[in-house]
């Protein structure tokens, strides 16, 4: 079993050190003239304003909290669901006793979804609620025209 | 010494490394990448120690989700580069007595087994028994980890609905403001 | 010191340091470095070629047609001039996240070809936890993306690429889930014996044909697999991270020259390696109906060897090959077709459709399962009209 991993850490290890070694070799035939407008970052032609980091917006670090919750489920059921099978040839509770735990198991995460998706905390868009603001700005101004 | 000890070996150097960087770099995001370098060499650490399972599971959970998570935190932050940690010496002292107590611990009992017990086994595959361990002795284990992580879930996006709530109320007042205007 | 003592003297050290002697080593170097090297990398290639031309067909029009007969060498034309272009930095870009930034896409992508069965005979490392291996390096282009997009102090790349590293890792969930069902129907997660499984059902033995057409739940994930598919490689209709009509260039907008083409190999190799597991898990590989590859016995020998796996190996990988390039077919067709998702909707689509469809394809596979031991519905076919 070792040498079928050594087989397939080989293949990973060539592939990672594959960029570092292909930018090395393109770097003896490659031309390099900084210049300002190169070294700049790029935004459309205009100078770059206003710093390259943005501001915190919680619904990417949302989206991965509820990932890494479903991807431990992923991968624990993996070695469960393997056994399926082997279970059903067994014969008598164990299929049973696999098919209840696993399934327990991934409805439990799944009454957490369901409870996300009825309160609103999986929408990409919180509701517009996010935009409100933006709305009755909007409604101000024209308020104040037609006024 | 064959290759899979050198393996071991570099496995161990650069996890060090990698805990190393991670705890005592200023820089907070180079803290994270360093912990990337820690993971990884305990995934290599659990494949050449025969977990195969163990060493995938290290990388679907660990690196391509809690370390997304962690590089989410720290990339949204404001200002990440202005921020220097460990500006003190004060800081080290609480930390340094308790790693240095669990370090005594460990290598106490390390010394203590008898680790001279021939060559390394032939590996088996670990999966099955994995599995036939999570729905026979520690089912109830599994159906607790369920909860814990539903616990997780639902904390976490309780967590994260206060900020909208207040953009909502904000806006509420907003509203009320501007009728207030109107009728007077 | 002639060759054979060179080369018994080089077993000895390689026994000595690995475990296993020259052939073994040698072995598990240059399958690495045929398998991505010299199929990967040029199919990678020559896909951007076939694109174009599909793209033109799709289009009326003609598409790359100087460069060699038919245009065939334009993808040479193309890597010698990335190859050969000016690596600019940005001067505030992170320098040493900025460089390793691509190793762990093509990390990613290219080592994941190890667990690829192309024939029986020919898989780079029959791991016991095949498909689970694949999904563990699937995670980490996640990562590079995220890393590289972050690393170039641009805010199109740092939207991009926390875009792209927000729809990759939800969509990991539809495809975890189908490649579970998948497990659950089999009882295996080795790629070379889920392969083997889906042999043409014959009276004793243990084929169920294609898993795709088990039974109705592994249909229906069979298309979420590769919907989630196209989802991790950032293809349309979700290219969202590498938009090129709303973010300039997405998370590669700093990347110039061979780093942009390491990037955009990648993402075709990562297309292709989907397209490969896809056909592993779901189309039957390397079998074909009605016939049994593994016994095709042509008779032919040199000498006293016979070239029986040879020549199954090759038809083997044909029949694979055909399948993938299909897959990738249509993979391309629907990028010049579709138009593309916008990020929330991208969000919903996995969150509130694809996962709980898949959660009860899984439930439904499994009962079915358990029903029917395992049996596929071709069988149960077979059975009833007492085929078999």
């Amino acid at each position: 079993m070792l040498q079928e991993f050594g087989n397939a850490l080989s293949f990973i290890i060539l592939a990672a050190i594959l960029p570092p070694v292909i930018l090395i070799l393109g770097s003896f035939f490659r031309p390099s003239f900084p210049h300002e407008g190169k070294l700049t970052s790029y935004e459309c032609g205009e100078l770059p304003e206003g710093s390259a980091y943005i501001m915190f917006n919680n619904r990417f670090y949302l989206v991965a909290i509820v990932f890494l919750v479903f991807d431990v489920e992923v991968a624990l059921l993996f070695p469960v669901l393997l056994l399926f099978r082997e279970a059903i040839e067994i014969g008598g509770p164990s299929a049973l006793q696999v098919f209840s735990l696993a399934f327990a198991f991934l409805g439990v995460l799944f009454v957490g979804l369901v409870y996300e998706w009825k309160t609103g905390d999986i929408d990409w868009v919180k509701d517009a609620s996010d935009r409100r603001d933006v709305l009755l700005s909007h409604e101000q101004q024209a308020d104040g025209r037609a006024s | 010494m064959t290759i899979a000890d050198i393996f071991v070996g570099a496995c161990f150097i650069l996890g060090a490394f990698g805990a190393f960087f991670t705890a005592f770099h200023p820089n907070i995001l180079y803290a994270a990448i360093s912990l990337i370098l820690s993971l990884l060499s305990v995934a290599g650490l659990y494949g050449a120690l025969g977990a195969d399972f163990l060493a995938a599971a290290q990388l679907i959970i660990y690196i391509g989700g809690i370390l997304i998570v962690i590089l989410f935190a720290v990339m949204m932050s404001e200002d990440i580069y202005k921020k220097r940690f460990f500006e003190g010496a004060k800081k080290y002292i609480w930390p340094t007595i308790f790693s240095g107590i669990v370090f005594v611990t460990l290598t106490r009992v390390m010394m203590q087994v008898d680790w001279s017990n021939g060559s390394t086994p032939d590996f088996e595959p670990t999966s099955r028994a994995m599995g036939w361990a999570l729905v026979g002795p520690y089912a109830v284990t599994f159906q607790y980890v369920a909860i814990i992580l539903l616990f997780g879930l639902i904390g976490a996006v309780i967590i994260a609905r206060p900020a909208i709530k207040m953009k909502q109320r904000a806006a509420e007042i907003a509203v009320e403001d501007n009728t207030e205007e109107k009728d007077a | 010191m002639s060759l054979a003592e060179f080369l018994s003297g080089l077993n000895t050290i390689l026994n000595h340091l690995f475990g296993t002697g020259l052939p073994m080593f040698v072995f598990s170097l240059l399958s690495a470095v045929i398998v991505i090297l010299l199929f990967v990398m040029p199919l990678g290639g020559v896909s951007t070629y076939i694109e174009r031309k599909i793209a033109a067909d799709f289009q009326e029009r003609i598409g790359p047609n100087r460069v060699g007969p038919l245009g065939i060498l334009q993808f040479m034309a193309d890597g010698l001039k990335m190859f050969l272009k000016e690596d600019t930095m940005p001067r505030n870009a992170d320098r040493m996240v900025y460089n390793i930034a691509p190793s762990f896409v093509t990390a990613g992508s290219f080592g994941a070809f190890a667990v690829v069965p192309f024939s029986a005979y020919i898989i780079g490392a029959d791991l016991n936890i095949g498909v689970f291996f694949a999904m563990a390096l699937g995670s980490l282009v996640s990562l590079g993306v995220l890393l590289g997009a972050w690393s170039s102090d641009n805010k199109w790349s740092l939207l991009g690429g926390m875009r792209g590293a927000a729809q990759m890792v939800s969509y990991e969930i539809p495809l975890g889930l189908a490649v579970l069902s998948v497990v659950t129907i089999c009882g295996s997660m080795s790629m070379h014996q889920l392969v083997g499984m889906q042999a043409w059902p014959t009276a004793g033995g243990e084929g169920h044909f294609w898993n795709v057409f088990h039974n109705p739940f592994m249909f229906v994930n069979f298309f979420i697999f590769f919907i989630a598919a196209l989802a991790e490689c950032n293809r349309v209709p979700f290219d969202l991270p590498e938009a090129e009509s709303e973010l300039v260039s997405g998370f590669n907008t700093e990347f110039s020259g061979m780093r942009f083409g390491l990037y955009a190999l990648s993402e075709f190799a990562d297309v292709i390696l989907f397209a490969c597991i896809a056909t592993a898990i779901f189309l039957g590989g390397w079998h074909l109906p009605f016939f049994d590859l593994q016994n095709l016995n042509l008779g032919l020998t040199i000498g006293e060897m016979s070239l029986n796996p040879l020549i199954q190996s090759l038809v083997m990988i044909g029949v694979f090959l055909t399948k993938v390039a299909l897959l990738v077919f249509i993979v391309m067709w629907l990028r010049w077709t579709l138009p593309r998702l916008r990020v929330d909707q991208l969000m919903n689509l996995c969150w509130k459709y694809l996962i709980p469809i898949s959660f009860f394809n899984l439930i439904g596979a499994a009962v079915w399962t358990w029903v029917f031991e395992g049996q596929s519905l071709l069988q149960l076919v077979g059975k009833v009209l007492g085929v078999y």
